[in-house]
């Protein structure tokens, strides 16, 4: 099953493999974290899911790892992607009947003809429930509940410091805060 | 601070936030026993393996990688794994239909996660045989399970 890209900046397929096996417990447990909070508000992956997709479209080459970057920064890529095609599947999948479901040709998707642009509320109900789940791991912790608030508006941390008077020492004090509660709620069963 | 933006924005922002909090932390094992460490390996060695064995199984019956979303015809072609993702969300989406898939699931309830994923490999292989999947929509007033 080899594949060597290495020329065109691409890992092969053995390379990942290698990479995988080579994670050490530390990557691996980093590994879990992310896959548990990327899956957080999907319609129907779980964390094994995800990660598993990801590895299966790694080993397959349907999805390459370029060199360059770290392969747990590739896999959480890949599973970041993967989540955000089945939110947007979601979305897209609003209203369907069964009639729907019936391909002419059968080689088109089925369902990528339903398009409908609008978030449900089923799904906006479903992310705010993530969220609130998320939110509540800091419940008591409002340095840390600021940060979280400034991460989901997609500000910088400049601007989540200076919109809430951190200094810098206390805004990494707080991210060692989430980072130490992430890896004991995501990290372990 | 600025903007407001919906919901799944919202979760997706932090989300990849605290993705990246993770990606860089200097994480030590001080959070874990041995045990517990173990048990993760052990998690991540069967995810690995299953995904080994379907790639395998995909790259046997397609040695080259084709083109994921393009046919001969030069029509739009979505994988059948994806497909069948799709599907299942589909189904997700039918609050008619879920309860008795999930009837289906439930009344299996000695499968173990090695069947299943022996099952899910099965059933990947049987559809990539096929060049599309046929999916037979059963008329409304009969759609049970």
């Amino acid at each position: 099953m080899s594949n060597s890209n290495n020329s065109s900046g691409f890992a092969s397929i053995d390379d990942v493999k290698v990479a995988f096996v080579s994670l050490t417990g530390e990557e691996l447990v980093k590994l879990k974290q992310i896959a548990r909070l990327r899956s957080h508000g999907l319609p129907t992956s779980t964390w094994e899911d995800l990660l598993q997709e990801a590895l299966f479209r790694a080993l397959t080459g349907t999805r390459q790892w370029p060199v360059s970057v770290p392969f747990l920064a590739f896999l959480a890529q890949t599973m970041r992607s993967i989540a955000s095609d089945e939110r947007r599947r979601a979305q897209d999948i609003e209203v369907i009947t069964e009639s729907d479901l019936r391909g002419d040709e059968g080689s088109t998707s089925l369902l990528n003809d339903i398009a409908v642009t609008t978030a449900t509320p089923e799904l906006l109900a479903e992310s705010r429930s993530a969220l609130t789940e998320i939110e509540n791991l800091f419940s008591n912790d409002p340095e840390a509940r600021q940060i979280l608030e400034g991460l989901a508006l997609g500000a910088l941390p400049a601007e989540i410091q200076a919109s809430s008077g951190m200094t810098p020492v206390r805004y990494s004090s707080a991210q060692r805060r989430i980072q130490r509660t992430l890896a004991k709620q995501y990290g372990q069963e | 601070m600025k903007k407001s933006v919906n919901e799944i924005t919202r979760l997706q922002n932090t989300i990849d936030g605290l993705e990246k909090l993770v990606l860089d932390s200097t994480f030590t094992n001080e959070s874990f026993d041995s045990l517990e460490q173990k048990r993760t390996e052990t998690e991540m060695r069967h995810i690995f393996a299953a995904s080994a064995a379907r790639a395998k199984l995909t790259m046997e019956e397609r040695p080259a990688v084709a083109p994921e979303r393009s046919s001969p015809k030069g029509k739009r072609q979505i994988p059948l794994t994806v497909r069948l993702r799709e599907f299942a969300m589909m189904l997700h989406t039918r609050p008619d239909i879920e309860p008795r898939l999930q009837a289906v699931f439930e009344s299996s309830s000695d499968f173990d996660d090695l069947e299943m994923n022996k099952i899910i490999a099965d059933v990947g292989k049987l559809l990539s045989q096929q060049e599309s999947l046929p999916i037979k929509a059963k008329s409304k007033k009969s759609n049970s399970f």
